[in-house]
């Protein structure tokens, strides 16, 4: 099966997304950085950023834990892990219900809240990262863009660099 | 230690460009000849472990793992020497200590083979513009040797190993026999074209490189498919390497011993002969020592390893460094400095997707200064320019904040065309920037670490500017868009264009060795690396080493034939 997102399906909760997805395609990618929660919202984010297939759906994010495992420095994980705090609270605070209840078309508007900007604001954006702080002195704004910002870098490594044979398919 | 009883008429320490040279040019010209590698065993091919992979077969996907960049962390300083399709040709930072008084990237593999497995490949000869220079302006010691000294050994040079490219007819980027060029893409045609249209001797052509395009019948080697995989080692021996070429001519003598694990500590000196009588080996697993004797030793373990070994060499005749009777040896230290120029985007090829894996950048040769009263320039010497057009891939999307099918789409399709030029600048040799051995911070062989201190100065900081100017300028008379000018600063050292230390000259109170590459004091040690540079250039050197290593190995001969017959 395709990995079909967005308003091209009813709404159902990311968990169920999941597990139904799971349940057709490799069900069992255990992260090895993140807890099972963070790597399903890993997972979510990485296929709305970067819609893709079946197979890559699951190995593209199982490539973005392996990052986070091996190739960041330990700060660089705690910035990662931050953000996605920072991340799940700005989801709940806007629908007032926890990101793993949440349904694709919020957390694809969320993301549009923060990817969809003007040329200004992408400069202002940009600024603010390269302003280097220690991880637990960033602000939620900072936090967030550097754990979206990683996800979609990422995403798009593991996708251009997957062989051609399942990025065709 | 023990002695071996065998007597060599040649030792060759190192195996990388220069040293697979000497031992082919030892060998074939009958000459019993030991060659030491301190590092691993390479053969041609089967020890490519990367070769045939494909970028999903990597773990990590070409990226490096945190492990890596600890136990390399110097070497990481290249950004690619980590990636898991080249590392095992770079050493381990932790096993292989250096200090920096101040930052030297001093970048190299530890195997047989060297840096010619991992080599640029890009061919440029000096040229009387070059050896003229440090007497024309009274800098450092003059070139003992003028291009007509070397010309011939160019030739023979570039005749064995294949040099693609295309002839200029310059006379301070003198041609050679130069096998079918590789294409520019459309928009480099266009740069060129742009170039002579407005600028004055300003010429932009295919680099030089060392990979074969055409089809004639070599042993072991075959027609370049450009698989632009090279540093893995090439299957095909289409590109020059020690491993594919000049080691395997002199195993085919039967003159040639090859021992890797071996590591010189230092050159014995005979007072009573008044030359070396061989050399000391550690072996690298054993730690056990052993002498080696030969007649002849020709010294290749590159600039800075083999400074470091004729430093270690003491004696009570030599108290500094064997030969080092001029106090020069571990001075004059250089590198180019580089990582400086322009980018800009090109359009209206959009047609066009002939964004081909070429191995091999485009080159402008040097154009500053080139004539008597220069050209009003705030620094002395010169540069060229190293570049490529290609398609944006998919790297440049990751800067950007689309998300989606719009991303999706943008990696599925050939981004618009952008250009880049990468200047390739000289240092000048200054006597303060050098390499010394630390006694007191020794290695697990019980050898002494080197120490780095070296920076570039006014002259190259005055020239920095300049190219960066000069690129700006080119690609924007060429009339493309976003034009942006850089300069990522550069290192000594991070070029790996490291060079001089044991400079020639024709005056042993100033320089190391004469114009033979022979030690002026002890003449049956040649040292022929990049160690001998008197002056950088501002073209890539290996060539001038492979040229300067068969003239010396061709002295060296005559005198041992002699001394045969005599």
């Amino acid at each position: 099966m395709t990995f079909a997102l967005g308003a091209t399906i009813a709404t159902p909760t990311l968990m169920s997304l999941l597990s139904s997805c799971n349940s057709k395609a490799e069900s069992n990618w255990n992260p090895l950085f993140l807890d099972s929660k963070k790597g399903e919202v890993l997972q979510q984010l990485s296929n709305i950023i970067l819609p893709t297939n079946a197979t890559l759906a699951i190995n593209i994010p199982k490539f973005i834990d392996l990052v986070l495992n091996d190739v960041i420095s330990p700060s660089e994980q705690q910035l990662f892990l931050n953000g996605a705090v920072a991340f799940e609270e700005a989801f709940e605070r806007k629908y007032h219900t926890s990101i793993h209840k949440g349904t694709t078309d919020e957390l694809e508007n969320l993301l549009s809240h923060y990817f969809r900007v003007s040329v200004e604001e992408k400069t202002a954006i940009e600024s603010m990262l390269s302003n280097v702080q220690h991880p637990q002195k960033k602000n939620d704004k900072q936090l967030i863009y550097s754990y979206l910002f990683f996800i979609r870098e990422y995403s798009i490594w593991g996708y251009a660099t997957a062989n051609p044979v399942h990025r065709n398919n | 230690m023990k002695t071996n009883t065998e007597h060599f008429d040649a030792i060759v320490i190192g195996t990388g460009i220069s040293g697979g040279w000497a031992a082919k040019e030892l060998c074939e010209q009958g000459l019993k000849t030991l060659v030491l590698e301190r590092g691993k065993p390479v053969d041609h091919i089967t020890d490519y472990p990367t070769v045939t992979m494909d970028t999903w077969d990597f773990k990590y996907r070409e990226i490096a793992p945190l492990e890596k960049e600890k136990a390399q962390f110097k070497q990481a300083r290249t950004g690619y020497a980590t990636r898991e399709k080249y590392s095992h040709w770079f050493v381990n930072d932790l096993k292989h200590p250096y200090a920096e008084t101040k930052q030297f990237d001093w970048i190299r593999g530890y195997h047989v083979g060297g840096r010619s497995l991992s080599w640029g490949r890009q061919c440029l000869r000096l040229s009387d513009l070059d050896f003229k220079a440090n007497k024309k302006e009274g800098i450092a010691v003059d070139w003992p040797i003028r291009y007509k000294d070397l010309a011939p050994w160019y030739d023979k040079v570039e005749e064995f190993i294949g040099v693609s490219g295309e002839k200029l007819g310059l006379e301070h980027l003198p041609d050679g026999p130069f096998l079918p060029a590789m294409e520019l893409n459309i928009v480099e045609q266009d740069l060129k074209h742009a170039l002579h249209r407005n600028f004055k001797g300003r010429h932009l052509t295919i680099g030089r490189f060392a990979n074969l395009t055409d089809q004639k019948t070599r042993t072991g080697r075959y027609k370049c498919i450009q698989r632009n995989k090279c540093m893995r080692g090439c299957p095909l021996g289409a590109y020059f390497s020690s491993n594919s070429c000049t080691l395997p001519a002199a195993e085919r003598t039967g003159n040639m011993t090859l021992k890797a694990h071996a590591i010189v500590s230092k050159i014995i000196y005979d007072d009573v002969s008044k030359k070396a009588l061989g050399v000391a080996v550690i072996d690298a697993n054993t730690h056990k020592k052993t002498m080696y004797k030969a007649t002849v030793i020709f010294c290749c373990a590159s600039t800075v390893a083999s400074t470091a070994i004729l430093l270690n060499s003491t004696s009570k005749r030599f108290p500094n460094g064997l030969g080092n009777d001029s106090g020069e040896l571990g001075h004059n230290l250089m590198d180019h400095h580089y990582k400086v120029g322009a980018t800009a985007d090109v359009d209206g090829f959009e047609n066009d997707l002939n964004d081909i894996t070429r191995p091999a950048s485009f080159h402008i040769p040097r154009f500053k200064n080139l004539h008597n009263g220069g050209d009003n320039t705030d620094y002395i010497r010169g540069y060229g320019f190293q570049g490529s057009a290609s398609r944006k891939d998919w790297k440049s999307a990751i800067q950007e904040m689309t998300f989606g099918e719009d991303l999706k789409e943008q990696l599925d399709n050939p981004g618009s065309w952008k250009i880049g030029l990468n200047g390739f600048g000289e240092t000048l040799p200054y006597h303060e920037n050098r390499m010394f051995l630390d006694p007191k911070n020794k290695d697990e062989w019980g050898l002494p670490t080197v120490n780095f201190d070296c920076q570039f100065k006014e002259n190259e900081d005055k020239m920095r500017k300049d190219m960066q100017q000069e690129a700006v300028n080119m690609l924007t008379t060429a009339g493309y868009k976003n034009v942006q000018g850089y300069d990522k600063h550069s290192t000594p050292g991070n070029a790996i264009h490291e060079m001089g230390t044991a400079r020639m000259g024709h005056n042993p109170k100033t320089s190391v060795l004469n114009k033979f590459n022979q030690l002026h004091s002890v003449p049956n040690v040649y040292v022929t690396d990049g160690a001998c540079m008197t002056s950088s250039a501002y073209q890539n050197p290996s060539l001038t080493y492979m040229a300067l290593t068969a003239r010396a190995v061709h002295h060296a001969v005559k005198t041992w034939k002699k001394e045969q017959h005599g």
